[in-house]
């Protein structure tokens, strides 16, 4: 079964460029959302992900405070998180690893980017 | 009146005046020859005047007045008067003259006393009038060179006027330098962190749209059979990897000259941290051999991630500049309290002038290397993470085709531990001196 990962970046070529990416292997599926807003939307609409990759830099609302609604919300929290932004200074990285499960630096590759998608799923699969 | 009437007549009016009357009557004897009163050449004193008055009266000469001869007694007493005070006064005038003698010679005595005084005062005088002489000379040399130092005096009060004046200009100039320069700094301080900003702000704008080109590229890449359009991709690809390369350098450079960067330092095993490097390095090992020489007990103080960026980027240049089958050594000596760590390469090597500019922003050793791919950041960016630790980097080459070896120093825990055992060892010393002496 194909697991679901929703995008969250205000950049139309980014989103577009990973759910190429993603869908590209077969194994994904991918829901955008080009705003904080339009993440949360789609979340109160039931459209749980399997993993989320979150951008910071955002109009509106920003990445943190994105973080902060998923992990308030009893049903969204348990939700692995892979931030995804072009921020290099260590207090935003090291505020993401903390909160998130995983921190990617823009431009990231492909490969960089299944692998740990990958790694968190497969750390979170369910006890058989 | 004969001579003897006129003797004895005129005795007391001579009595007055004995030479005289003795002279007269020498001349009288020598006029009348037959009456000799006193023989020739014999003294004629008083005595024998009142001897001779004596002889007239007792014999009482017929021939004389008879109150004539009654006077002889009185003559004579008269006579003897004279006599006794011509005694006296003669022996009055011996006694002065003998004092005065005595005082011509005391006289003469300090006369010459005083001609010897006023020799030896002349021979003075003019020793003084000498010596006044040279003290006036003297005197007039210490006039001439007290106007000279009087000269000097003002002139070098004029000077140190001068001095203090300029020095006074000099302090004002100084203070207005350094205010500039206080100004300048400023100015320059806040462009180098607007200019870090910029690159920041360009580098993250640069790096969202990178990522669908490199990943895109290649998907469409994959999917393309004709070799013309292959070609075109590799170089598309190339170019947009160089990119890639030159933004993160960039971003890396930013974010370490960034005042809120901090260094983490932590303990770390040098060896074990670098065979973790080696191991994640993305290289051709069956093209090259990284040798790791560093002994497995030496400690730094470092932080991590800079180590590991420092060593992707010095291992990467030098398989880069390195022919095919060329190994890169690592080693790592304790020296100077630190640990001075080496890498070496068989590669294309350094001339001197590169030596020196190999560590600049952006700089490429010559054209040879235009084509390999080079941010020219690389470099820069290990000088940055080493100063960060207080170390140093340098390069040693022995010219082009000869190789490099890129050295640089960490901090080195071991030489704390070696303080400690040596103070430690020193208390045991002392401790034992004491107890033995």
């Amino acid at each position: 079964m194909k697991k679901k990962i929703m995008v969250v970046d205000d950049d139309l070529a980014l989103t577009k460029t990973i759910k190429f990416m993603l869908e590209d292997s077969k194994d994904y599926n991918v829901i955008s959302a080009n705003s904080g807003f339009e993440c949360l939307h789609k979340l109160r609409n039931n459209k749980i992900p399997d993993l989320i990759l979150l951008d910071i830099m955002m109009p509106e609302m920003n990445g943190w405070q994105v973080l902060e609604k998923i992990k308030e919300n009893n049903d969204w929290r348990d939700i692995p998180i892979i931030i995804l932004t072009a921020r290099t200074d260590n207090l935003a990285k090291n505020a993401g690893k903390f909160l998130a499960e995983d921190y990617i630096e823009k431009p990231y590759t492909n490969k960089i980017l299944k692998e740990s998608i990958q790694r968190i799923l497969d750390d979170n699969r369910p006890v058989e | 009146m004969d001579y003897q009437q006129w003797l004895v007549w005129s005795l007391p009016k001579r009595v007055l005046s004995p030479s005289k009357w003795i002279y007269e009557i020498m001349y009288i004897k020598n006029e009348n020859k037959k009456n000799v009163l006193i023989e020739d050449g014999e003294y004629c004193g008083l005595s024998q005047v009142i001897s001779f008055l004596q002889k007239i009266y007792s014999n009482k000469d017929k021939t004389m007045d008879e109150s004539l001869i009654n006077q002889i007694p009185n003559i004579i007493e008269i006579i003897e008067k004279r006599e006794r005070e011509i005694n006296n006064i003669t022996t009055s005038l011996s006694f002065a003259n003998a004092k005065s003698a005595e005082l011509i010679a005391e006289e003469e005595n300090r006369n010459k006393q005083l001609a010897i005084a006023n020799a030896n005062a002349a021979e003075l005088m003019a020793e003084i009038e000498l010596k006044n002489d040279k003290i006036q000379k003297l005197n007039k040399s210490l006039a001439k060179a007290n106007a000279e130092a009087s000269e000097l005096i003002i002139e070098i009060e004029s000077k140190k006027e001068e001095l203090e004046k300029a020095h006074e200009e000099l302090n004002i100039l100084n203070k207005h330098l350094e205010e500039k320069v206080q100004e300048r700094t400023a100015e320059i301080q806040h462009l180098l962190f607007e200019k870090d900003e910029f690159i920041n702000e360009l580098s993250h704008d640069l790096r969202t749209p990178l990522t669908p080109l490199i990943n895109l590229i290649p998907m469409l890449k994959k999917n393309e059979q004709d070799p013309k359009q292959l070609e075109l991709f590799e170089i598309i690809i190339n170019n947009v990897d160089r990119i890639h390369r030159v933004v993160k350098k960039t971003v890396r450079i930013a974010t370490l000259n960034a005042p809120s960067f901090q260094i983490n330092k932590e303990r770390t095993n040098l060896a074990d941290k670098i065979n973790n490097i080696i191991s994640n390095l993305e290289y051709d090992n069956q093209k090259y051999q990284i040798i790791n020489n560093i002994s497995e007990n030496t400690q730094t103080l470092t932080d991590g991630e800079l180590l590991k960026d420092l060593f992707n980027n010095l291992v990467d240049n030098a398989i880069k500049f390195s022919p095919d089958g060329g190994t890169i050594t690592i080693n790592a000596i304790p020296r100077n309290n630190k640990i001075q760590v080496s890498i070496s390469d068989p590669g294309i090597g350094l001339s001197e002038k590169e030596l020196i500019c190999v560590f600049d922003d952006f700089y490429k050793a010559d054209w040879s290397r235009h084509d390999l791919c080079s941010s020219g950041l690389g470099l820069t960016i290990c000088k940055k993470i080493i100063e960060k630790h207080d170390g140093k980097i340098w390069a040693e080459s022995k010219g082009h085709g000869k190789g490099s070896t890129f050295y640089f120093t960490l901090p080195s825990i071991v030489s704390d531990e070696f303080l400690t055992i040596s103070e430690d060892l020193d208390k045991i010393n002392n401790n034992l001196n004491n107890k033995l002496g």
